[in-house]
């Protein structure tokens, strides 16, 4: 449809809603990424109330104190906003996870060892970045120049495999944004119910994976390089298979 | 991404880059949403679902990455499945925006006429939905809503080589469910013979 074809009644009353809605509500001009607004899903039990829409925010500050290192928000609606704003305070991040239900190791080991499962990147220790350093920051997977493919983990003899279960529902978003790293985990995401396992590469990029499907698999999402706020995909490998 | 709403996160916070997306997109958007789900005033929802969630993620959106069109097809599945769980735990929604209080007699005569017109994709959409998940993503884009093999990869996250490989994997068993649920062969463009890039 281009700009000229009339609309229906519907199409005509949706529009106006939708413009409504993001006068009311504008996102920040700056912001990588749109936090959905608390109030747009609202989940109602049972049709009796309307459950308020609130943020339960939990901010860890480091060990060296000063600003925090990294922030847990909790919607209403049941979506997990994970914003890391500094590779600090793994232990406290992985309580502040454990406390909303997930189940996760959080490790910023420099040397890009993360479990037993190192990111491939092609990257040979280079040293790590601090997030938001600026585009160069998080790492460039994937295969040839110009093949745009989503970014890959692998395990020791890491292949990829379709493991990962739902494709077309993200377990999670991983987003640079700004100078942060922004992790948003879906109501219902399969992360809640699965091992997972945050940590970064030797080159600063920042990885969250899970375990996937078939026993010893796992999927994973990873931090892309090209800009800040680049979306990330999901992969998945099987370790030892050869 | 025309002019008027470039780059796209100003939908979020411009309304008339808004309304010049949503003019743009929004008869695909009903036949996006009429490919799944067959009743009048769930799509009507599913429509507004898919615009709100586009506007909340319009910062991811990548350019480099394909077209607006296929990454407007991404965030429609998500927001499709999203109603499907939501559905399946018996939750009822209450939504930002109600699409289906927005319809009226002539409306819902043109949203019946859409979903009439999509009927045989419907037909389609079940027999992929015994696929694999992530088989079934990739030949929904492909085969029902009509991406390029290389858009929905893209959207997918997976290498355009592997998408090659599991369409040419789903195409059998999706023929053979076809025939086994009574109807004949599905048209051309469901199941193309040849994969190409």
């Amino acid at each position: 449809m281009n700009n000229n074809t009339p609309l229906d009644s519907f199409e005509t009353a949706l529009l106006a809603e939708l413009r409504r809605e993001v006068a009311e509500h504008p996102a920040p001009a700056t912001a990588a990424v749109r936090v959905p607004h608390p109030r747009r899903r609202r989940l109602l039990a049972g049709g009796a109330t309307v459950v308020a829409a609130s943020v339960v925010a939990v901010f860890g500050l480091g060990a060296g104190g000063g600003s925090p290192a990294y922030a847990v928000d909790e919607y209403s609606a049941g979506d997990i906003v994970v914003t890391i704003h500094r590779l600090a305070d793994a232990g406290g991040l992985e309580q502040a996870l454990a406390d909303r239900g997930i189940d996760a190791d959080v490790s910023y080991d420099p040397d890009g060892h993360v479990g037993q499962y190192t990111v491939d990147n092609g990257d040979n220790g280079a040293p790590p970045p601090a997030p938001g350093s600026g585009p160069q920051a998080g790492t460039q997977t994937g295969g040839e120049p110009g093949d745009d493919s989503g970014p890959t983990v692998s395990g020791p003899n890491g292949s990829l495999d379709q493991t990962c279960g739902p494709v077309g529902v993200a377990p999670a978003t991983l987003q640079h944004a700004g100078s942060d790293w922004v992790l948003t985990v879906p109501e219902g995401s399969l992360l809640l119910d699965r091992h997972v396992e945050i940590g970064t590469d030797s080159s600063g990029a920042l990885s969250v994976r899970y375990a996937g499907d078939q026993p010893g698999s796992y999927c994973g999402v990873t931090t892309r390089g090209a800009l800040p706020g680049t979306d990330s995909g999901y992969s998945g490998s099987t370790p030892g298979r050869s | 991404v025309r002019a008027e709403y470039d780059p796209l996160d100003r939908i979020a916070r411009e309304p008339d880059a808004l309304e010049a997306f949503y003019r743009d997109h929004v008869e695909a958007v009903q036949r996006f949403v009429a490919r799944r789900v067959s009743d009048p005033h769930l799509a009507a929802d599913l429509t507004a679902d898919v615009f709100l969630a586009a506007v909340d993620s319009a910062g991811t959106y990548d350019p480099s990455r394909g077209p607006v069109r296929a990454w407007l097809y991404g965030v429609g599945r998500n927001a499709v499945a999203a109603e499907a769980r939501r559905r399946a735990r018996e939750l009822r929604t209450v939504r930002r925006i109600e699409g289906r209080r927005l319809v009226d007699g002539a409306a819902l005569a043109r949203l019946e006429e859409r979903l009439d017109a999509e009927r045989a994709s419907r037909r389609l959409h079940r027999a992929i939905a015994e696929l694999p998940e992530d088989d079934r993503a990739l030949l929904e884009l492909v085969s029902l809503d009509g991406l390029s093999i290389a858009d929905a990869a893209r959207v997918l996250g997976v290498k355009p080589a592997t998408a090659r490989v599991r369409l040419h994997r789903s195409r059998a068993r999706v023929t053979t469910r076809l025939l086994e649920m009574g109807g004949t062969q599905p048209p051309d463009r469901a199941l193309p013979m040849e994969v190409c890039p």
